[in-house]
């Protein structure tokens, strides 16, 4: 009965896997070369996407008056460990937003972020979110982070990865305590919106 | 059905020598790697991140949402903070590996051997231990168990789901954690569905080749994207035979399935989703059919009828972060007529599951389970029968588990339990503790210790199993018949793992994991005593007394790297090592009619697989994959090596093209010798599809 095996197996090429993967090999590098030419543009990475998010969040957000008064410039900040490496920058060259040249500025405590107007919460700071949220509060500002459960946690808005795509999330409760006022266009693309339900 | 191996003569074997083959291969590769680099300048120069972030900028709120990104390059955080070997592989990967049934999917993560017994059935295993029915293995669907107590294990052949709708597939190699259900002995297969919210529109793939001759997906999704959503898909295929010495192409395999799945977020709070499938299969195959009658023993070709259904509704209440339940209903349908054997069973099973934080960073999870499966068997062939014909099973299982964060988001430490009765054991135990340390953000370093058992089934405890050994010397016919054993016991483990997980830079990825499994009370053939003449069932026979013990114990150890290599944006490689030494032996005064061979060598020492997922522009892509198999000596399997290909053309956004070849390094390969009569080739297959998606 495996007298059959035997001899199918026996019957085998020399070396198929060799000669296989050698014309394999010319084969991807002829792919290669003829495809580098027609000029590949491949998807944009994640952290190209948040700092366009990023970007675009500000024109669809109204502080309170006393807050847009203190600066000339319209500040976006990285609190923590900076996932964007240089990319937020790209986004923000030569951008602004209600006539206010946008700037930058990494910090390293929320304390420092008098000046900001978008926070963006680095994932670094996740043991450290409810202090750095009441104090981005009283400061007005508008919270951003891609970590997990940042709105239900009380971040304004949350960058939420769904397949293989970016989209967010909106705490409209934090963004009222916050006294900021989001645009109906902003909560109309958000995946879900957050609201302490006031009629229970 | 197929026979226990001790039954099929197979107590002589030989060893294959494996050949230096793969790594020349993997050799080959690697230049080819190192020449693909040279060739390629790096495109990502600051002006071009410059441009990217210009024209992304411009694009509106819905228009960014609505943009794909490149995957991750990092394990994703679930993955990073698992005290376990969990491997996971992505509807990318699925899409890109061109396999068309979750167990060729599987092939993809170390650690897990999958050989093809014919078309439509595998051999499947986890660290060892590789069958027909995965016995030690835990296979569940949506939170569904689709583990049958009847045989112990998985039938692999009604496991069908649309690939284009799988979210990802979790594949856990080890005992799992305690909150996974019963007989997760040697590692969980956790195939998880999209959510209704990502499956909006209508996809149609359809296509067909040589051997996978035509198949045909579709689905349609609606819903508002936000509270209600819904879908509703239909497959239906037909597989030819593999390859066959003999030209007894018995093995063609047809299926029709339909189903669809509901999400409802009710309110901030809760969500409940309902989802079901109707299937219809015919399944080639051949049976050893035994009868106490002549001609006593037959091969007999014919189809296994399956079919069935299930429903399921799953309600998760959020109070908040950390805190939260779900309760969980299913109904199983399950209809079997092979040849030689039939099952009819209704399951009903129901689970919650709760979390809650306690202060100095504890989360607790518990939970309860119970289930209750009905099966009739009637008697086909006299050879094979259970007594009662009608049997109900029944588990009752709880769990609870502590995760302590020692120190936050660096040190945690994980104990609890697993509780389980069922109407073959007592009240059991399966306790185990886990410490999870993350000295910064790139690396994981992970050790557990789990104890686990697989409890028994109908299958040792009801089942009457004979087979046609021979005529005797006073002309009657010889059989041998497995028996039910009342003291069959819960086959027992205790497994130490070690994992490390490393980041090594944006775009490399290193995982490895070892482990000493320690098995105690395993699955034995025992002889029960002498022969002797039985006149019933009729007409008189010799019959040799045996039945299934728990005379084996032994060890496993074992070690899988798998490394992931992002050289550039649009090109992935991944590749794994797995290294398997089993050593079983018969306890001392064991009956065992010589199971421990075949089952040290049933499974591969070395695996390797390569895959390379290349995106050559924005509409075509190239995936290659490549895989080593070590011999199975009590198979009589030879090592393999062979590679599958598939190049996709993505012609407009709602079309895709897309050619595979499967098995492509020579005509056809053995895998697993399980089929009666000869053993069956894979063929080398090649097929086209075409996915339309709006």
């Amino acid at each position: 009965m495996k007298l059959a095996h035997r001899t199918g197996s026996r019957i085998r090429s020399p070396q198929p896997e060799r000669i296989l993967s050698k014309s394999a090999c010319v084969f991807l590098v002829l792919l290669l070369t003829a495809f580098q030419s027609a000029g590949q543009e491949p998807r944009p990475s994640e952290s190209q996407v948040e700092a366009a998010y990023l970007y675009n969040f500000g024109k669809f957000v109204t502080f309170p008056p006393n807050r847009s008064a203190n600066s000339d410039s319209f500040q976006i900040c990285v609190l923590g460990k900076d996932p964007f490496e240089g990319i937020l920058a790209a986004t923000v060259r030569g951008e602004s937003i209600n006539g206010k040249k946008i700037s930058l500025q990494r910090i390293s405590s929320v304390q420092q972020g008098q000046d900001c107007s978008i926070l963006f919460v680095s994932s670094s700071e996740e043991g450290r979110l409810p202090a750095i949220l009441s104090t981005a509060q009283r400061l007005s500002l508008l919270t951003v982070s891609d970590m997990k459960n940042f709105a239900e946690r009380g971040g304004v808005i949350e960058l939420v990865r769904q397949q293989d795509r970016i989209r967010f999330e909106v705490n409209l409760t934090a963004a009222q305590e916050s006294h900021l006022a989001l645009s109906s266009e902003l909560l109309k693309v958000a995946i879900r919106v957050l609201q302490k339900n006031s009629n229970r | 059905m197929n026979r226990p191996a001790a039954f099929s003569g197979q107590t002589e074997f030989k060893t294959f020598r494996s050949r230096s083959a793969p790594v020349s291969l993997v050799l080959t590769l690697l230049m080819c790697g190192i020449h693909f680099l040279s060739s390629i300048a790096y495109a990502e120069d600051s002006s071009s991140d410059q441009q990217s972030a210009d024209r992304l900028k411009q694009l509106t709120l819905e228009q960014l949402g609505n943009l794909e990104v490149t995957t991750p390059e990092r394990a994703p955080e679930q993955v990073r903070k698992t005290s376990a070997a969990i491997y996971v592989i992505t509807q990318d990967a699925i899409q890109r590996s061109g396999a068309t049934t979750i167990p060729e999917a599987l092939r993809l993560a170390p650690g897990v051997e999958v050989a093809r017994i014919d078309s439509n059935k595998w051999s499947i295993g986890i660290r060892g231990f590789g069958g027909r029915l995965s016995r030690d293995a835990l296979v569940l669907i949506d939170g569904r168990t689709v583990y049958t107590t009847l045989l112990a294990g998985t039938y692999w052949e009604v496991q069908n789901v649309m690939l284009q709708d799988v979210e990802r597939i979790e594949v856990i190699r080890g005992p799992g954690a305690t909150i996974w259900g019963p007989n997760a002995l040697n590692g969980v297969i956790n195939i998880i569905t999209k959510s209704t919210k990502d499956t909006h529109g209508t996809l149609v793939t359809a296509g067909g080749g040589n051997v996978d001759q035509g198949f045909m997906n579709t689905r349609y999704g609606g819903g508002n994207g936000k509270t209600f959503d819904y879908r509703v898909y239909s497959l239906g295929f037909v597989r030819g035979p593999e390859y066959h010495p003999d030209r007894n192409n018995y093995d063609s395999w047809r299926a029709v399935q339909g189903g669809g799945r509901m999400d409802f977020v009710a309110n901030d709070r809760d969500s409940f989703t309902l989802q079901g499938d109707i299937y219809d299969e015919g399944a080639g195959e051949t049976v050893t059919s035994v009868t106490y009658a002549s001609p006593y023993q037959q091969i007999v070709r014919g189809t296994e009828l399956l079919s069935g259904g299930n429903i399921l509704g799953r309600w998760q209440h959020t109070q908040r972060e950390g805190k939260d339940f779900q309760l969980q209903f299913y109904y199983d349908r399950t209809n079997r007529r092979e040849p030689n054997f039939a099952d009819y069973r209704n399951t009903f099973d129901v689970d919650f599951l709760d979390r809650f934080r306690l202060p100095a960073g504890q989360q607790i999870t518990w939970g309860f389970g119970a289930r209750a499966s009905t099966g009739r068997n009637p008697t086909i062939v006299s050879g094979l029968y259970f007594i009662p014909e009608t049997r109900t099973d029944t588990l009752y299982s709880g769990f609870f588990q502590d995760e302590i964060a020692v120190v936050q988001n660096r040190l945690s430490l994980q104990f609890g339990t697993k509780l389980l009765k069922t109407n073959y054991t007592g009240l059991r135990f399966q306790p185990t503790a886990r410490l999870l340390w993350m000295p910064n953000d790139k690396q994981t370093l992970w050790a557990a210790f789990t104890h686990a058992l697989r409890t028994p089934s109908d299958a040792e405890r009801a089942f009457y199993l004979s087979g046609f050994t021979g005529t005797f010397v006073n002309g009657l016919p010889f059989f041998a018949r497995f028996n039910p054993n009342p003291n069959f016991k819960s086959e027992e483990m205790n497994g130490y793992e070690f994992g490390y997980r490393h980041l090594l830079r944006r775009s490399l990825y290193f995982d490895l994991a070892a482990f000493f499994n320690h098995y105690n009370d395993l699955f034995s053939e025992d002889i029960a005593g002498p022969a002797f003449v039985e006149t019933n069932p009729s007409p008189p026979h010799v019959l040799l007394p045996a039945d299934f013990g728990n005379g084996l114990f032994g060890t496993t150890r074992g070690i899988e790297i798998a490394p992931e290599w992002r050289p550039l944006p649009s090109w992935r490689l991944a590749a794994s090592y797995s290294f398997l030494q089993m050593e079983i032996s018969r306890r001392p005064g064991s009956a065992d009619v010589g199971t421990a061979p075949i089952v040290e060598g049933s499974s591969p020492r070395h695996q390797v697989t390569a895959e390379s997922d290349f995106d050559l522009s924005k509409t075509l892509s190239l995936n290659l994959t490549y895989r080593y198999v070590s011999g199975l000596p009590a198979q009589m399997m030879r090592s393999y090596s062979t590679g599958d290909a598939q190049f996709a053309w993505q012609a407009k956004p709602c079309l895709r093209f897309s050619v595979v070849g499967q098995n492509l390094f020579q005509p056809y390969h053995f895998e697993f010798a399980s089929d009666p009569g000869p053993n069956v080739g894979i063929k080398r297959s090649v097929y086209g599809q075409v996915a339309w998606q709006r």
